[in-house]
């Protein structure tokens, strides 16, 4: 059993309050989008038909990627450093998905039957989207599995833990192999609208670079999680553990950067680089800051601590939204006379979700047991 | 560490069953007659821009019109939930011609490879279908339609997806789509494919020199449903240059082949990395139980 959680930790700080309300605000928000229709709470329209939410569901499914990948290292690669992550990661990519579906709901024009995926004859092998739908349902179950024993154990439920336990490897075994399909399917989907979506991030090699952004961008984010978690609660960091995440990661991103600008050479598109308007802009944007400056901090000196590591992340996941959004929303043309800016009820449910996943984390972090292994090393 | 060889096995078995739940397909569309479906012909050169086969589209649809500010005249400016189809005027260069927008009943049509839950459908005898009781609504049809086609029913607090239906609900009563059949100019022509075709070809064969010497549609995106006869280059009516590859070519292509791949390598990975490293003896999973 994990040791006793202090008194210390028990005492609610201002942050839950400010997070709780803003949850408050979106649950509010999201009600109302669901009864009111989607002209009256957002400024999508026939040629934006996806805008600010789809965005941020792209998005977020790599960053909650950090808990496939790091599931991946500590239960099949054996490294038990990892193993000491795996519960905050699980958490991170849990709160993830479960962000993603709640967004993904707002979003749909018919949500009273988006059960409609799940039915048999109903499904179209031929859409990536399905695939991805699909996949997202059953990783999030995977996922309540893989993080029930860190609540379960609380109240000392030996029975479920002990069999999610017995058959972690199948559960987690699972779980990766699903999310390897749908991270990659995310890009596929977007093959289909080549017509539409600039040059400068159409490729046919997307599924790769998508699965790639998952695997760099989901361990950099559990290093980003793992620090902030460990310092909030006053544990000890592993440094040798942050350089293993920071030479991974640095071998992935390097070879993802590799790729988008070897594809934009191969198909003759460097050119657009400079040629291209805000598109330029943006490419650069996503580039130098989801790809370069992470990777030089990675190559520092700096970037081989753990606030290098930290840093570096947080830089990764900032490009990884640029780069997203700009795939899922930004670089899909449109006539030039519409315009699309995300309606208030659009940004604050968006952010009141995001709050309500934050706080969900933190009360695990703060009431549960993250880190036996760390804390059970730290007490003795 | 007994537990772990039984679950490779239940891993290895389900990495089979994955890949037989997603046997190879062909395209989405693959069973369509080309030649023998039903087809549109729109001759640009013949229509006088009256917009009757507008008016008539609405009335047989029930659609409400989209007034001007006087509020006297029906005058949308582009396809919309209540606009199915429109005519618009290109002028430029000392050209001009009208055209004809609606869905294009695509042989290929990227918004049926798109739909998750099979609402859009391609019909054996020719015109991409909707279903409502399907439909959730994302909205990947509206991004993946090279026309820009599906338009969303916004205001309404359950959305639906609207396009053109080729009149289906008139072919049952062996009727012709309406606005066929209001055209009165003769610039709107509907029969099997092949033989648009045929007489497409021929007009462009007796009359040199009118026409731009290209039927669109006919190979476009891979093949579509609605033809066009024009004496204006094609873009300049806003009818894309897609290649003649169906446009979904390459999603289809990767649908059926990229799932099992990852899957089945996924799991030879996945047990290779166990097998390989567990024999150096750090057993992480074991872990929790020296507590």
């Amino acid at each position: 059993m994990p040791p006793k959680v202090s008194k210390r930790k028990l005492s609610i700080p201002y942050s839950f309050y400010v997070l709780g309300a803003l949850t408050a605000l979106g649950v509010v928000l999201s009600i109302y989008r669901l009864a009111m229709g989607l002209e009256a709470t957002t400024n999508l329209s026939d040629h934006y038909p996806w805008g600010l939410w789809i965005g941020l569901d792209v998005f977020l499914i790599p960053v909650a990627g950090a808990a496939f990948t790091v599931s991946a290292i500590s239960h099949f690669w054996n490294r038990e450093d990892y193993h000491r992550i795996l519960r905050p990661a699980v958490f991170t990519g849990l709160l993830g998905y479960v962000s993603v579906a709640v967004i993904l709901i707002l979003d749909l024009g018919r949500w009273h039957q988006f059960y409609n995926i799940l039915i048999p004859n109903y499904i179209n092998l031929h859409s990536f989207l399905e695939e991805v739908a699909l996949s997202v349902t059953l990783y999030t179950m995977i996922l309540i599995l893989e993080a029930a024993p860190t609540l379960l154990e609380r109240w000392n439920l030996r029975l479920p833990i002990h069999f999610i336990e017995r058959n972690i490897l199948l559960i987690a075994g699972v779980g990766i192999l699903i999310s390897t399909v749908h991270q990659s399917s995310l890009g596929s989907m977007f093959l289909l609208v080549k017509h539409r979506l600039h040059p400068l991030w159409w490729t046919p090699i997307l599924p790769l670079l998508f699965l790639l952004q998952a695997l760099f961008g989901g361990v950099a984010t559990a290093g980003v999680v793992v620090k902030l978690t460990l310092d909030k609660l006053g544990l000890p960091l592993d440094a040798g553990l942050f350089r293993k995440i920071n030479k991974l990661v640095s071998i992935l991103l390097a070879l993802y950067l590799i790729l988008r600008l070897g594809d934009l050479a191969v198909t003759g598109e460097l050119g657009l680089l400079f040629g291209a308007g805000g598109y330029s802009l943006l490419a650069w944007g996503d580039l130098l800051i989801g790809c370069a400056i992470p990777l030089l901090i990675l190559l520092s000196r700096f970037g081989k601590r753990a606030e290098g590591v930290f840093w570096a992340g947080i830089w990764i996941v900032l490009g990884i939204f640029i780069n997203r959004v700009t795939i899922s929303w930004i670089g899909l043309s449109a006539p030039p006379w519409a315009t699309y800016v995300p309606h208030p009820v659009e940004v604050l449910s968006s952010l009141g979700i995001l709050a309500g996943a934050v706080l969900a984390y933190l009360i695990v972090a703060r009431f549960f047991n993250l880190f036996p292994e760390i804390e059970h090393a730290h007490h003795q | 560490m007994s537990l772990s060889r039984r679950s490779f096995i239940k891993l290895a078995g389900l990495g089979t069953v994955g890949t037989l739940l997603c046997p190879p397909v062909a395209l989405a569309a693959g069973g369509v007659d080309a030649a023998n479906g039903v087809a549109m012909l729109y001759d640009a050169t013949k229509c006088i821009g009256c917009k009757a086969c507008q008016n008539a589209c609405k009335d047989w649809n029930r659609n409400p019109p989209e007034l001007d500010p006087s509020g006297l005249y029906d005058a949308p400016l582009e396809l919309s939930a209540d606009t199915w189809t429109l005519i618009q005027l290109y002028e430029g260069n000392g050209e001009r011609s009208f055209v004809k927008l609606q869905c294009m009943h695509c042989l290929y049509p990227a918004c049926v490879s798109a739909c998750p839950v099979k609402a859009l459908q391609k019909s054996p005898d020719g015109p991409v279908t909707y279903d409502p009781k399907r439909c959730i609504g994302c909205r990947y049809c509206m991004v993946a339609c090279p026309f820009r086609v599906p338009r969303f029913k916004w205001d309404a607090v359950l959305s639906v997806v609207t396009k053109c239906t080729f009149c289906k609900d008139r072919l049952v009563k062996k009727l012709g789509p309406a606005c066929v059949e209001a055209c009165p100019a003769g610039a709107l022509a509907w029969g099997k494919r092949g033989a648009l075709l045929a007489e497409a070809h021929q007009r462009l064969s007796e009359n040199p020199g009118q026409y731009v010497n290209y039927v669109y549609g006919e190979h476009d995106g891979g093949g579509t449903s609605v033809l066009y006869l024009s004496s204006v280059p094609f873009e300049k009516l806003g009818l894309p240059d897609l290649g003649h590859e169906p446009v979904p070519a390459l999603n289809d292509f990767l649908a059926p082949i990229i799932l099992p791949t990852i899957f089945i390598g996924g799991v030879l990975t996945l047990i290779s990395a166990r097998f390989l490293s567990g024999r150096r003896g750090s057993a992480a999973v074991g872990h929790k139980k020296e507590h």
